[in-house]
């Protein structure tokens, strides 16, 4: 659990793994370079996709696909990716509007293969990154279901709405479950080794010079 | 009149939230609609894909 090789040496439990361990397996291939950057383009291009799913909850497939090429033009993603390298931000992004459609089917229409691919979509977002699914839960997640349990009570009253709310209790606590386990051993590096990191600067700190970074 | 326009407006923001909600469907043949979808995907391929192999 602890890399020696590089930067005096750290705990590789000190960050969520997944986008790490991508470069690492296209590595073997192609060197760890040129892997970071295909991991960068096939995050994008996921993205691409997250955005049109997400998009397509709400409203049709030319608009739906006018969001995505919004999303691809715009400044936020540039700095982003070009400017501050931040695969793990994009990658969990993109698994975890890839969630939102089966978070819908799940409250709206109950449908069990739903709620697994919502649950493993979570799950593989919080394994890239963390800060992201706190964040696109609430953003993202929150707010479709929130369309849902809207949706239901004005079409079926109260009986529609306790449904919805107890389908969608199910699935937090599944994906919490979820989350916990993929994320224990960064919580219990965290917990133990809270404050001795030294920051590395990049970018992203600038933004918000009041959030303190560890990585 | 009120009404109506309350009716219209719920309607432009009514979500999809049918068998649809899953996403597009595979078999879907709206091409209209994936005509941006797959400018995005391009688009993204080659402007991004291009500053990072060329950074």
């Amino acid at each position: 659990m602890f890399e020696p090789r590089w930067y005096t040496g750290f705990s590789v439990a000190s960050y969520p793994p997944a986008s790490h361990q991508s470069v690492a397996a296209i590595g073997t291939l192609v060197g760890l370079e040129t892997a970071f950057v295909v991991a960068q383009l096939l995050a994008i291009l996921l993205l691409v996709g997250g955005v049109y799913r997400f998009a397509r909850i709400w409203v049709g497939p030319r608009s739906a696909g006018f969001a995505a090429i919004g999303m691809v033009l715009s400044t936020a993603l540039t700095q982003t990716v070009h400017v501050f390298g931040q695969l793990p931000t994009v990658l969990a992004l993109a698994l975890l509007l890839h969630a939102a459609p089966p978070v819908a089917s799940w409250l709206k229409l109950g449908d069990v293969r739903a709620l697994g691919q919502s649950v493993l979509l979570v799950g593989a977002a919080a394994a890239v990154h963390h800060v992201t699914i706190i964040f696109g839960a609430v953003f993202f997640l929150g707010a479709v279901g929130l369309a849902v349990l809207s949706r239901s009570r004005a079409e079926q009253g109260r009986s529609g709405f306790v449904a919805i709310f107890g389908r969608g209790g199910f699935l937090a606590v599944l994906a919490f479950m979820v989350v916990g386990l993929v994320l224990l051993p960064y919580w219990l590096w965290s917990a133990s080794d809270p404050l001795r990191q030294v920051p590395i600067p990049h970018g992203a700190g600038t933004i918000s010079s009041t959030r303190f970074r560890r990585r | 009149m009120a009404t109506t326009d309350i009716e219209r407006r719920r309607s432009a923001v009514e979500l999809s939230l049918t068998d649809s909600a899953a996403g597009p469907s595979p078999g879907s043949t709206d091409d209209l609609g994936r005509r941006p979808f797959l400018l995005a995907l391009i688009l993204a391929a080659v402007f991004h894909g291009g500053l990072l192999f060329a950074g």
